[in-house]
């Protein structure tokens, strides 16, 4: 067999093999060092509904070590489910990456994208958080010198965002995140409890220490900070409580604002830089100043206290989270990679064309 | 649907000045988002309390759900509340003073947080204490709220209130069986009534839970009030030593059911 009937073969097999899904997904993923962090829970997540519809989608991870203490931390934080969906090691170089798989990327791993540059996959940008976007990119480098030419990101924002950085030459497709039914409003009573997550913790003693400070006689009420927690515990704490105060000026998404509606808590946050198009006046209490936040507090407690929240705000809440379950999430996903795929195969079938044309065109001359 | 508690509103007099404190407390029971079974009003016997209260005009919505219980014992505040109590048909009661009043959402949230916590005998509202010009003061009964303030958060023991007495009875809910159980209010306690009686509930693992809302709205120190008496009424004034008296009194008779023979003994503070 001469060498382009090699390569004839080869991609009539790799056609095959993405219309058999007979090939694999890999999700680069940080080892968060057993911190929760929603990115790493939105990339397990689709692994789990990619591996659902018949994908062969894989966690990969740079070290070894992921499996000893990352690993038993997935399964504590995010359940058996994720932490049973299948892991590869680069470090033990057993990947073997064909032409037929693909690799997606976080957008702050720039330097992968560079040193993954020769590997014969379809690597993809999977961009949940735009302000990391420049942050290991080389200075006058974009994605599409590393030859990556398609993008997943979580909001209609950040594609605008993304499209505003890169220009149109990169495909950008949103898959928008979901929250899952571990997020429900609780049958217990709620308590006179703040949950409060802020990026900067710094943020999170200067409220509660100002709201101690200008209403003493709300001292009793308790601040929980949301940090560190498990899945469950997390939901909990988020159901036990009736307010939620959020504070993160780089939001890509609002994973935590959208969990703490769905937990039956008003929401007092900080308008992030990239406004999401489900924040509204009407769902929420949204300030652009930190500093306002203790007062907007004080008023929310007293009017919790005396049952005079506006029925109004926890409707606009239900029907602001509702648009964002699993269903619509799994439907985006699937319709997504479906459309990677389809187009991988029409690359091959393009290159299969192109081959066969140089072929025949050989026949002819000889 | 009523919920199934009975209010006591205990009443010793009823000038002009109590006949307006009566109305307002009374519309505060007619105007709760959910209604109480009976309303049970305690006055002394063969006054004339009971023809003005015949003549009243109750809100449509509760007057045939009013009873009068006339007392002809004693008619201190404990002595007129445990007679109501055995007058109660209901699970739960709750003690309304004339010049306080619910806030609307209160039986609400009884009925809410009752669903929900099954097992316990009192809930005490978080009380609005406001001044004689009604502008506020601070909160009662919230400490519970407060983290490490006990070892349940929501929740009142006998450490803790033994640690912090400051807390308010009247607006709370109570269930009967309870009440009773652990002997009543003692009469002859002065002050510190409502002290002893939670640390006896507290010590005999009785469960009390603070409902975080504000159910209940009290006038600090009104004139011709009770504790505004013992502070300057000549023949009802307790001075400090007495009120360390009565103070320390009640940690220790909290521990019996009964009412026992007790007089204030200088010796003793």
């Amino acid at each position: 067999m001469d060498k382009v009937e090699e390569i004839l073969k080869n991609l009539n097999e790799g056609v095959e093999r993405l219309e058999n899904k007979d090939f694999s997904i890999y999700f680069f993923v940080i080892d968060t060092e057993t911190s929760p962090v929603a990115s790493v829970a939105y990339i397990y997540e689709q692994v789990k509904i990619l591996k659902e519809s018949g994908y062969n989608a894989r966690i990969l991870h740079e070290k070894n070590s992921y499996k000893e203490k990352q690993l038993p931390f997935i399964k504590s934080w995010l359940g058996e489910e994720y932490f049973n969906l299948p892991h590869s090691s680069i470090e033990d170089k057993s990947v073997n990456v064909n032409a037929t798989d693909f690799i997606i990327i976080p957008e702050l791993f720039a330097n992968v994208m560079e040193q993954t540059v020769k590997l014969p996959a379809k690597r993809v940008v999977l961009c949940q958080s735009y302000d990391y976007i420049t942050e290991t990119l080389q200075v006058g480098k974009s994605w599409l010198d590393y030859n990556i030419t398609d993008c997943i990101t979580t909001t209609e924002q950040q594609k605008e965002y993304i499209e505003g950085l890169f220009g149109s030459k990169l495909n950008v497709d949103v898959i928008p995140v979901s929250i899952d039914d571990t997020f429900k409003k609780p049958i217990k009573p709620k308590s006179p409890i703040v949950s409060i997550l802020t990026r900067d913790q710094r943020d999170t003693v200067k409220i509660f220490k100002s709201f101690y400070l200008k209403y003493p006689h709300l001292k009793w009420v308790t601040f929980r900070d949301m940090r560190g927690m498990t899945k469950d515990v997390f939901a909990k704490a988020l159901q036990d409580s009736c307010v939620s105060v959020w504070v993160d000026d780089i939001a890509g998404f609002g994973t935590y604002p959208l969990e703490s509606m769905k937990s039956g808590n008003v929401v007092i946050g900080k308008i992030p830089n990239l406004l999401s198009t489900w924040i509204n006046e009407k769902n929420g209490i949204w300030v652009d100043n930190t500093n306002v936040i203790p007062d907007l507090l004080a008023k929310f407690i007293q009017a919790w206290l005396e049952d005079s929240t506006p029925e109004e705000i926890y409707k606009n809440m239900d029907s602001t989270v509702e648009k964002f379950t699993i269903e619509k999430q799994k439907e985006k996903t699937i319709e997504v990679y479906g459309r990677l795929v389809n187009e991988r195969i029409e690359e091959f079938r393009s290159t299969l064309q192109k081959y066969k044309n140089n072929k025949e065109e050989e026949k002819i001359s000889q | 649907m009523k919920t199934d508690v009975s209010i006591i509103l205990p009443i010793i007099e009823l000038g002009e000045k109590e006949k307006n404190l009566f109305a307002d407390s009374i519309t505060s029971v007619s105007t709760q988002k959910v209604l109480p079974k009976k309303i049970i009003l305690v006055i002394p016997k063969n006054s004339e309390i009971k023809k003005e209260l015949e003549s009243y005009d109750f809100p449509e919505n509760i007057k045939n759900d009013v009873s009068i219980v006339e007392n002809d014992g004693e008619t201190d505040f404990c002595s007129q509340i445990n007679l109501g109590v055995e007058s109660v048909e209901t699970e739960w009661f709750s003690i309304l003073e004339i010049d306080d009043v619910y806030s609307k959402i209160w039986l609400d949230n009884f009925n809410k947080y009752s669903e929900y916590y099954q097992d316990v005998d009192v809930f005490l509202p978080i009380v609005l204490d406001v001044d004689n010009d009604n502008q506020f003061i601070h909160f009662t009964n919230e400490p519970v709220w407060a983290r490490d303030f006990s070892d349940k958060l929501g929740f009142l023991d006998n450490e803790s209130l033994l640690n912090f007495p400051n807390f308010q009875v009247s607006g709370s809910i109570i269930r009967k069986n309870s009440f009773e159980g652990v002997g009543k209010l003692k009469s002859n306690i002065k002050m510190f009534f409502n002290y002893e009686f939670l640390l006896r509930l507290t010590y005999y693992d009785k469960k009390i839970m603070t409902i975080p809302k504000v159910g209940y709205k009290k006038v600090n120190m009104r004139e011709g009030s009770l504790f505004w008496k013992y502070k300057n009424v000549d023949s009802e004034k307790i001075d400090p030593v007495e009120q360390k008296f009565w103070f320390n009194l009640s940690k220790k008779e909290c521990y019996f059911k009964v009412e026992r023979d007790i007089k204030y003994d200088t010796e003793n503070v």
